[in-house]
């Protein structure tokens, strides 16, 4: 039977239309305004074809990896779409996946539980697989060295308020939805394009893309430093260049 | 950020190189058959998939039966919303030694090897990468013939003028058969600047293939495409009898 738009029942088709505006208009929209910007996000996300070839031998990279490149696209996505506060929502779950990751490498027996979804870390639901807070990261060798290296207000996660710790706690206030984080606002349900909430977005991809891939260089570091310079100078492309010369005087 | 437009290339290359040498492949492996149905595998972007319209068209593959390559994800997704299938994200030329799921099933009948549509970047041990390719597809499809007796390899580069250091090539393949007659080029260790050189290279690599793993070839055809005064892009199609 041929599939009609015109055929579809009255509310899937009301679905289908706003799936339609927002193709057609906002996402129309932003990329109008802001084209030469999501291009270098885009680009951005080449760094993880590149880790998933660094990594082709590690099957819970090869797992992982994936599922953090959709995030972030997605992220991208919503963004382009308005939808502000779900591309926020990406970015938690990239992040989240990304300290998996960094845990999981070292830790294959628990990865298999974690894929049969067993909760064998203590605090269960109310914790994380690499357990309480993040002490976790900080015990490890190449994360401690970059955060003594780095100056206050910059570490990963030495300080109390440290940026990959900032970032979690923001991105978890648009998962439960806190006061500030709604989508829809007093005058408007729909999704628009909104430059001043674009702007906000694009600034925080960029540290989270940034937060990710300085833990994936930190914690593959051997199998990072054993490729090409040219390698993570193309990695390096997705970081803040703040950081860069500490991640030098890792890699180069 | 692709260098070139490889676009219109490729349009040239389908219609003066591959299209006769596909059909052929054809004819060899299906030539009862008015669908021939075979296997296909390309390395391909979504801004130019003409040969797998072309392959459609032609009624040698049919869309469920290609599998399209890319080493990026997002092209991947793009070219998952054609229907075909996908694979990549990584880059093919190690993804074929170290990926032990492509290699155990490299079953396909058409390989098309186009590199110059992965974003070919202008950097060292590229193209060496890309010309080990070819000897792991060799060993791959061996592994995975069953009955089949012919397969057709489309190999396309880009010549640039970073350096081609032939002791790369010479290391790492002496290494995937070290009990056969070692691989030695007539530019003996010294870089290779030329891209005639480059291009001679390749046909050595090619003959070299041939002695080491007892393979006929059917066909043997190239093209050579000048991008500018430095840069050009090569294209060799290949029928094989195993």
């Amino acid at each position: 039977m041929r599939f009609r738009i015109a055929d579809l029942s009255e509310r899937t088709k009301l679905l289908f239309d706003i799936q339609t505006n927002m193709r057609n208009d906002i996402f129309k929209k932003t990329l109008a305004n802001e084209d030469t910007i999501i291009e270098d996000l885009s680009l951005k996300l080449n760094a993880y074809s590149i880790w998933t070839n660094i990594l082709q031998e590690n099957p819970i990279a090869k797992q992982m990896i994936p599922e953090i490149f959709i995030d972030s696209n997605s992220s991208i996505l919503f963004g382009c779409f308005g939808l502000y506060k779900y591309a926020y929502m990406c970015m938690r779950s990239e992040l989240e996946t990304a300290l998996r990751l960094i845990f999981f490498r070292d830790h294959p027996k628990e990865f298999k539980w974690w894929l049969d979804g067993k909760i064998w870390y203590p605090g269960g639901n109310t914790s994380q697989v690499w357990g309480r807070d993040y002490t976790y990261f900080t015990n490890l060798e190449k994360i401690k060295m970059f955060d003594d290296n780095c100056p206050q207000g910059r570490t990963l996660f030495k300080e109390k308020n440290a940026n990959i710790k900032k970032s979690y706690k923001l991105l978890s206030n648009y998962i439960h939805t806190g006061a500030k984080n709604f989508q829809t606002s007093k005058d408007r349900i729909s999704p628009s394009y909104d430059l001043a909430k674009f702007n906000n977005w694009v600034e925080y991809w960029k540290i989270i893309e940034s937060q990710v891939n300085i833990l994936l260089c930190l914690g593959f570091f051997e199998e990072l430093k054993s490729k090409s310079s040219d390698t993570y100078k193309s990695i390096k492309k997705s970081i803040d260049p703040i950081f860069h010369a500490i991640l030098d005087g890792f890699f180069l | 950020m692709a260098l070139y437009d490889f676009s219109s290339i490729k349009n040239d290359l389908i219609s003066s190189l591959w299209k006769k040498n596909i059909m052929d492949i054809g004819n060899y492996i299906a030539k009862r058959r008015f669908h021939k149905q075979l296997k296909t595998l390309t390395l391909t972007h979504p801004r130019n998939m003409a040969e797998i319209k072309q392959l459609e068209e032609d009624k040698i593959s049919k869309r469920r039966d290609i599998v399209g390559w890319n080493c990026e994800y997002q092209p991947c997704m793009r070219l998952e919303t054609e229907g075909i299938k996908v694979k990549g994200g990584t880059k093919f030329e190690h993804s074929i030694y170290l990926d032990s799921s492509l290699k155990n099933n490299f079953n396909f009948d058409i390989i098309n090897l186009d590199y110059t549509s992965q974003n070919p970047q202008k950097i060292n041990g590229r193209f060496e990468d890309e010309l080990l390719s070819l000897e792991h597809v060799i060993i791959s499809r061996k592994r995975c013939l069953n009955d089949k007796k012919y397969s057709l390899i489309l190999f396309t580069t880009m010549i640039n003028t970073c350096d081609v250091k032939p002791k790369i090539i010479v290391s790492a393949s002496n290494k995937l058969n070290p009990h056969s007659k070692p691989l030695a080029f007539s530019q003996n260790t010294n870089p290779i600047v030329n891209p005639i050189d480059k291009i001679d290279t390749i046909s050595e690599y090619y003959n070299h293939m041939l002695e080491r793993y007892k393979l006929k070839y059917i066909s043997f055809e190239d093209k050579t495409i000048k991008l500018d005064n430095t840069t050009f892009v090569y294209s060799v199609a290949s029928i094989i009898e195993w």
